[in-house]
């Protein structure tokens, strides 16, 4: 796709499990991005993440209802272009200019496929129908998981009965 | 008295357990022996209750559902239900307290029996009883399967430890022995 300095677009083709693509494994895209690719072998050894320390993305990533665009090749004089157009492009790049740096915005559509911990870690954008995080991270995806696992974060049980409240005790599994 | 109201409330557990699930659900009996001669020994059947489990522990939402298979014994409270599920992300490993697919290990038998007999002997009334024990089983294992849903999801292979659990073998049941008499001597 055309880079014109301040904005870049991407096509990510779906690949593997859509509902796990869009659950969650978008997110190592968009960290991979917004980190300089800090965390990958050419990252760490040219350090783009320390060069470009007083840089940062806002990212608008959609997969925009069916996914569904048109996409084709243009050349012009020596060079090719990949155009694309259609509701997952128009839709990344509203996402993507109401956010700041360091932040993700999806859409509402992309919100309700995302898995419920991932959810957890946007917030609605009033007033549009995009959803915004900060610094989206696999790390903070899994720590979010981690602390939702937690026994204190299970339902609790309380009866009542005769003005008196029975409470069953947290889930704590055993095995011999 | 408490063995009369175990023998008569179990198919009432049984009931609140299989109204606990979700459609297409079922409820009947099977033989607590496989061995016919065995089985004419001990007459009492197994009850069976089957569903679906829409998640609901741990911060999912239930778009997640699951089937699970309940057993009850006999002295169900006693015993706790046998529990297996269909779920294709089940880790089969101990210490994520699967050792055996698809059969969970989702709380402790002796906590489970103390805490009904703490509930019988409060005087508590039968519908408290069966509500606070079905709901009590649905619960835990709702919320081991979300935790192995999560441990899928989010490539977590090692049971955190900031995950309650009881230790495994004798020292869980060493840990919730210290757990009850520090709740006596309080």
């Amino acid at each position: 796709m055309p880079w014109a300095g301040d904005c870049v677009s991407f096509l990510i083709p779906p690949t593997g499990a859509l509902e796990t693509y869009r659950g969650k494994d978008w997110v190592a895209l968009v960290e991979e991005w917004q980190s300089f690719a800090a965390n990958t072998p050419d990252g760490r050894k040219y350090q783009w993440a320390s060069i470009f320390r007083n840089v940062s993305w806002s990212v608008g990533i959609t997969y925009a209802g069916d996914g569904c665009c048109m996409v084709a090749p243009v050349s012009a004089l020596s060079r090719k272009f990949l155009i694309g157009a259609g509701a997952p492009l128009a839709t990344a790049e509203e996402a993507q200019n109401l956010g700041k740096g360091g932040e993700t915005l999806i859409h509402n559509s992309d919100y309700q496929a995302a898995y419920p911990i991932v959810r957890t870690l946007f917030t609605k954008v009033s007033g549009t129908e995009f959803w915004q995080g900060t610094d989206i991270t696999l790390k903070k995806v899994r720590d979010a998981a981690l602390d939702a696992g937690k026994s204190g974060n299970a339902t609790k049980i309380e009866i009542v009965e005769k003005a008196a409240t029975i409470s069953i005790p947290q889930p704590r599994p055993y095995c011999r | 008295m408490k063995s009369r109201f175990t023998k008569e409330f179990r198919l009432t557990f049984a009931g609140a357990l299989h109204e606990l699930l979700h459609q297409p659900k079922s409820i009947g009996c099977r033989p607590l022996c496989q061995d016919y001669r065995k089985s004419l020994k001990n007459p009492d059947p197994l009850i069976v209750v089957k569903g679906r489990l829409p998640l609901r522990q741990h911060g999912e939402s239930g778009e997640t559902i699951v089937g699970i298979e309940l057993l009850i014994w006999p002295d169900w409270m006693n015993a706790l239900p046998v529990a297996w599920t269909d779920a294709p992300f089940i880790r089969p490993e101990r210490d994520w307290h699967v050792p055996l697919k698809p059969y969970l290990c989702y709380a402790l038998d002796q906590e489970w029996r103390w805490k009904l007999d703490e509930l019988w002997n409060s005087e508590a009334g039968s519908n408290a009883i069966i509500a606070a024990s079905s709901a009590w089983c649905i619960r835990n294992i709702d919320s081991l399967v979300s935790r192995h849903l999560h441990g899928f999801r989010y490539a977590i292979t090692k049971w955190p430890k900031q995950w309650g659990q009881w230790s495994h073998g004798q020292d869980g049941i060493r840990e919730f022995e210290t757990f009850t008499q520090a709740l006596n001597a309080a």
